[in-house]
Formats: C-alpha cells, structure tokens, sequence
C-alpha cells in the first residue's frame, strides 16, 4: 500500500522541493498571505467568537444554552435527524458520483467533455429552483407517480417528497457534483500503467480494481465524503422544501432561535455544538483513514 | 417566520395576485396594501423624510411592495388630514427586534405591526401605553384593546376541506383527528400559532379548558395522524396544497380558505365552527420621534369603511365592532369576526408566556 503510494504520489500529489520556512526566520512567503490572512480573521474568526460569547452570555452568562442543548425536547432530535440525512446523502451521493467520476476518467475526447458539463450545470442552478423542481416532479399527483400509476405499477402514489426521501433526493442532487469533482482530479491521476502491471503480475480485474486501484482512489473518495458530508450538515433550502415541514435540521433550527423566538444563545449554542461536532468526526476521519493525502 | 409577520406578507401576495387577475383595480390595491401597513420600502424617502423630524410617522412592518404605492393610498390622504407624512420600513418588528432597538436608544419607528400579545410581552419599557383620548376605544372590542396594543384587523385559523373528498362535511376539529371517517392527508401550519387550540378542542375539551395547552396530549394527537400530516409554511404553499389535491383538509388562514372556495368553484370549503381567532395590532415605540401623529394614524386606520374595504379585498375582519353592522350578508360570510360566537378568540397571555417554548416542542413533535 505504501509503495503504490509512493509510487503513484509523483503524480497525484504536489510535493514541496524543500521546507523554505525555518524556525525563528520569517519567510517573505507570508506577505503574500498576509491579506487573506487578514481577511479570515476579520470576517470568520472575529464573527465566530462574538457567537461564542453570545452564546455563553445571552440572555446571562453561563452555561444554560448548551445545557438546553442536551435537556431541551427536540433539541438532540434535531441533532441526530441533521448527523442521519447527512450522512445518508453524503454516502449515496459519493457511491455515485465515485461511478460518475470512474466514467469520466475512462472515456475521451468529447464524452468527457459532455460528461463534465453534465456535472456542473446543476452547480449554476439555484438550490430553490431544485428544490421546487423535485417538489413539482415527484409530487403524489406529479408526473413521475402518475406514470407509473398509468403503466399499473402502483396503485397508490409513493410519498417520495414532503418526508426524509424527499430531502435526501434533493441533497445527494445538490451534493453530487462536490462528491464528483475531487474524486474525479485523484482518479485522473492514477497512472494506468499500475493497472497493466498488475493484471500482468497475475491478478485477476477484480483484484486489480479492488486492491490497486481503490487504494489509489481512497483519497478523494474520503475528500469527497467529508466535503459532502459537512456541507450537508448546514442544509436548509432543500429540508425545507422537500421535507413537508416534518423534517427540521440544525440550519432551520438555528433560524427559529433566531429569529422567531429571538433567542440568539441557544441559536449561538446550537452552531457551536455544530462546529465542534463537525470537527470532532473531520479529526476523527482525517485520523482513521488518511485524510491528508486526499485533502492536500 | 414568525406566524404574523407570515399573514402580513401573505396579505401583500393575495393583494398582488388578484390585482394581477384583474380581479381589483390598482386603486383598490393600493389603498388595501396601505391599510394592512404592508408593504413597502422606504425608498429613497427616508433620508429626507427623517430629516423633517415630527412632520412624519414611521410604520415598521415586515416588507413588500413599493413605497409609492404605500404613500399614494394611505400616506397622502393622512397626510392630506393631518400634515404628517407616513413612512414605512420592512423592519420585520418582531419582540426581539423591538427589544433591541429600544435598549440601543436608537429608535427610529413609531408604529410597529404587532400581535395583541405584544402588549404583554413588552412592558411600558418597550411600547408607548396607547392614547386612548386620540385612538377610540369604544372602536374596538375587549379582546383586541390593550393597554400597549390597539387592533387593527382580524384573521382566523378555520378548518377547510375538500368537499369532493367526503360524503359528510366535517364539524370541527374532532373531524381532522379522524382518519376513519374522514382519510386522506392534513395540512397544519408549521409555526404553530394558531393550532394548539385545535387540538384541545378535538380532544373534548371545552373553549374555556382549551388553555394552558397539554403539550403532551398534543404530541399523541400528532403521533396518531403520522404520515398523514403535512405542515404548510406559507399562505401559497397552504392553498397550493388543495388545488394539488395533495391534502383534504387543513387548518387555513380564512383568507386562504375564501381564496381556494372561490378558485376551486366551491369544490373546497370552510366551516366557521371552532374558528381561532387571532387579533392584529398596532404598537407605538417608547422613544418613538413622533408618538402624537402615530396615534393619529392608529386612529385614523380605524375608519370602518377602510376596514370593511380590506374585509372585500381579503378577509380580514374588522378591528372596529361599528363595522358589523354596515356588513352586507355576503361580507358577513367571510368575515370572521362576524361568527365570534361560534369560534375562540386566541388567549394573548399564553401566546405571550409559553409560546415561544412550547414552538420547540411543536417543531420537535411533528419531526420526522
């Protein structure tokens, strides 16, 4: 495994000729990042922690917004309903996009082409205007359910939207091009030749695919999956409109605290609880399964 | 977002839409966005206007249409009686909002488009008490006077169904909680306001048991209809619901219910039995620039042909009792307020103390 690393690394990774920053010398280098630098720290991490604040001082100082966050009823509901869709949606969403990005990396010349605008039209498409689409197709009296009512398939129409399908649907719809893409720039990089050779060496194309060139893919299918995954957790359009009400996710929920009840602790507390649960299973995958190599 | 700054919007969408259809004419348009204080930016007004100081009265409101418009039907009339000119900002004046602007002492509103419940929520801290020497008292009924809050219009949760559907019309909310008789899916509303008394009056519970609302019992009622509720977040999504066929029965704004009985040729009904009731109002900012002239806009929107004017337009009921008996029997068949006797008058105390907790454990309950 680690040879074929190796070995497929001067392809699929950029590494640095040498370390140009040392100990107690300050590279030139920064100037360069000095103004995003600036920026982040001004717009994100400036912002972050006044929400930190608020939610440990609104409407008074102390922990009472994240103990609501763990007595409340619906609090860990909501929670749990946001980590399950998600990571639902990110699963089906990277499975087939790993078969979408399989395909565009096999074909040429103008399939591709087709193929890669295929995946990022819906990427210029306003997550509203999918969202209604889906609605309006998979409806109980949509085209889809009246079809295969006509053809005698059903008699009743299926509840494919209004409920948790629905927002799944509309999720890995929304998510499949991000799952896509980084799987698509790793696998354009697997050097075909470790595929002959080992088919040479005796093993069999299932072996071959399975043991040589999964391994060689792993990075961006992870990539991929916490991209999708920790994108989907902030989802609010598509439960919204998809889910019939029924299903609320943290997003909406933070909105309600809000906006609705004007209680912007507990809204602060629940995003806080988000990001460190976010970063707590993104340590936890990069830890387990080699995150750096897909995401650096 | 929040239930009534989601029937002021809706108001402005069945406004626009009929004046599209060419079922009211601008003129009428304009003068009902003015009266629901819908509507409308401040434009390019605001700088100029704010300038002028106590010649002017800012309305908050939640948004929508444009200013002209606003200041052509009721700004330049008022402004024709009294010299004051009327401003609005989408403001969104909700509890929290108001709140904040008042402890940053910097307001800038005179008049907020409230809930009678504001007026306990928000003490004299927040919200000016209202003149009742300027605004009439006797123009308004018991339950939409207020110390803080003056009425402005009326609107009404009711039970709408769809008519081809059953055999037998339903009676009341013990009807939407039976799916043997009466199957097929319902459509609540997601925020809530406006639904719990529907549950305790369907559970056997007489209107003056119906408070405080049994959170529990409301859980078990939502269990008991599972897949078969569907929970509308918009007045279009509500009325979209029936013309799709997609539910059969619904608790609906009465505007919405009036809407689809007349688009569907009276394939889809309502029932005033058991109608919930919930009252509008004005609030006035403590601190406002010009608390005297907003007042007198308050008093002056209590004009009951006005109010009857956007009873025609919409549905919305009369703040004033004096326009009951100017009513012709087809606008006393859209009215709400005119079927008092057999529908409840939402509780302002509860929505004013344990709404907001209870919302959670709604949107935690109806959750998939």
């Amino acid at each position: 495994m680690s040879q074929e690393a190796d070995i497929s690394s001067g392809k699929i990774s950029i590494e640095k000729p040498a370390q140009r920053l040392s100990l107690g010398r300050i590279d030139s280098a920064w100037a360069l990042v000095l103004p995003i630098i600036i920026v982040v720290v001004l717009l994100y991490i400036v912002p972050l922690l006044y929400v930190f604040q608020l939610s440990i001082s609104d409407p008074k100082w102390g922990l009472d917004n994240y103990e609501r966050l763990v007595t409340m009823r619906g609090q860990v509901r909501v929670m749990l309903t946001t980590f399950r869709i998600s990571a639902i949606s990110a699963t089906l969403a990277v499975i087939l996009g790993f078969l979408v990005a399989l395909a565009m990396t096999w074909v040429r010349g103008v399939h591709q082409q087709v193929l890669v605008i295929c995946v990022m039209i819906p990427l210029w498409i306003s997550v509203l205007v999918r969202g209604f689409s889906w609605l309006v197709l998979l409806r109980d009296n949509g085209p889809l359910n009246d079809w295969l009512m006509a053809v005698g398939l059903i008699t009743e129409p299926l509840a494919f939207v209004r409920n948790e399908l629905g927002v799944v649907i509309g999720m890995v719809h929304y998510l499949l091009p991000f799952a896509i893409l980084p799987m698509y720039s790793v696998m354009q990089g697997i050097d075909e030749r470790l595929l002959f050779a080992s088919r040479s060496l005796g093993a069999s194309a299932r072996t071959t695919f399975a043991k040589v060139y999964i391994p060689m893919a792993l990075p961006g299918i992870m990539a991929a999956t916490i991209i999708v995954f920790v994108f989907g957790l902030g989802f609010y359009v598509t439960p919204v409109l998809l889910g019939g009400g029924r299903v609320v996710m943290l997003a909406e929920s933070v909105s309600v605290s809000i906006l609705t009840t004007a209680r912007w602790g507990l809204g602060a507390a629940q995003s806080m609880a988000l990001l460190a649960v976010t970063l707590c299973l993104v340590g936890i995958l990069s830890k387990t399964v080699g995150l750096k190599k897909g995401l650096g | 977002m929040k239930a009534h700054e989601n029937f002021r919007r809706d108001c402005a969408d069945i406004l626009r839409s009929e004046l599209a259809s060419g079922k009211i004419s601008r003129r009428q348009f304009l003068r009902s966005t003015a009266m629901l204080g819908v509507a409308v930016s401040a434009g390019g007004l605001t700088g100029k206007a704010r300038a002028e100081g106590a010649s002017e009265v800012v309305i908050s409101n939640y948004g929508g249409d444009a200013d002209a418009a606003y200041m052509e039907a009721l700004g330049n009339p008022f402004t024709a009686d009294t010299g004051i000119d009327v401003v609005t900002e989408p403001g969104g004046p909700l509890i929290g909002v108001v709140r904040k602007m008042v402890d940053e002492r910097n307001v800038t509103w005179d008049i907020v488009d409230a809930s009678d419940y504001y007026s306990i929520r928000l003490d004299d801290e927040y919200l000016m008490p209202i003149d009742y020497s300027v605004v009439d008292a006797d123009a308004l009924y018991d339950w939409n006077r207020y110390d803080r809050i003056a009425g402005s219009y009326t609107f009404s949760n009711v039970l709408t169904y769809d008519s081809s559907k059953f055999d037998e019309a339903p009676t009341g909310w013990k009807d939407f909680f039976d799916l043997e008789k009466f199957p097929g899916k319902r459509a609540m509303y997601k925020w809530f306001d406006g639904m719990p008394e529907a549950f305790m009056l369907a559970a056997g519970k007489s209107p003056d048991e119906v408070y405080p609302i049994d959170m529990d019992l409301v859980a078990e009622m939502i269990d008991s209809l599972g897949d078969n509720l569907v929970l509308w977040d918009s007045g279009g999504m509500s009325q979209q619901l029936f013309l799709d066929e997609e539910v059969v029965m619904g608790s609906l704004w009465n505007t919405r219910a009036r809407l689809l009985n007349r688009d569907t040729d009276d394939r889809v009904k309502w029932i005033w039995n058991e109608q919930i009731i919930s009252p509008g109002g004005w609030g006035v900012m403590q601190g406002a620039p010009n608390p005297e002239g907003a007042m007198k806009f308050i008093a002056a929107s209590q004009d009951p042909e006005r109010q009857i004017m956007l009873l025609d337009l919409l549905g919305n009921g009369p703040a004033n009792p004096a326009a009951e008996a100017l009513l012709t029997d087809e606008q006393r068949a859209i009215n709400p307020v005119s079927h008092l006797d057999v529908g409840l008058v939402h509780d302002a105390k509860w929505y004013a103390e344990s709404f907001d907790d209870e919302l959670y454990n709604w949107l935690d309950v109806t959750g998939s």
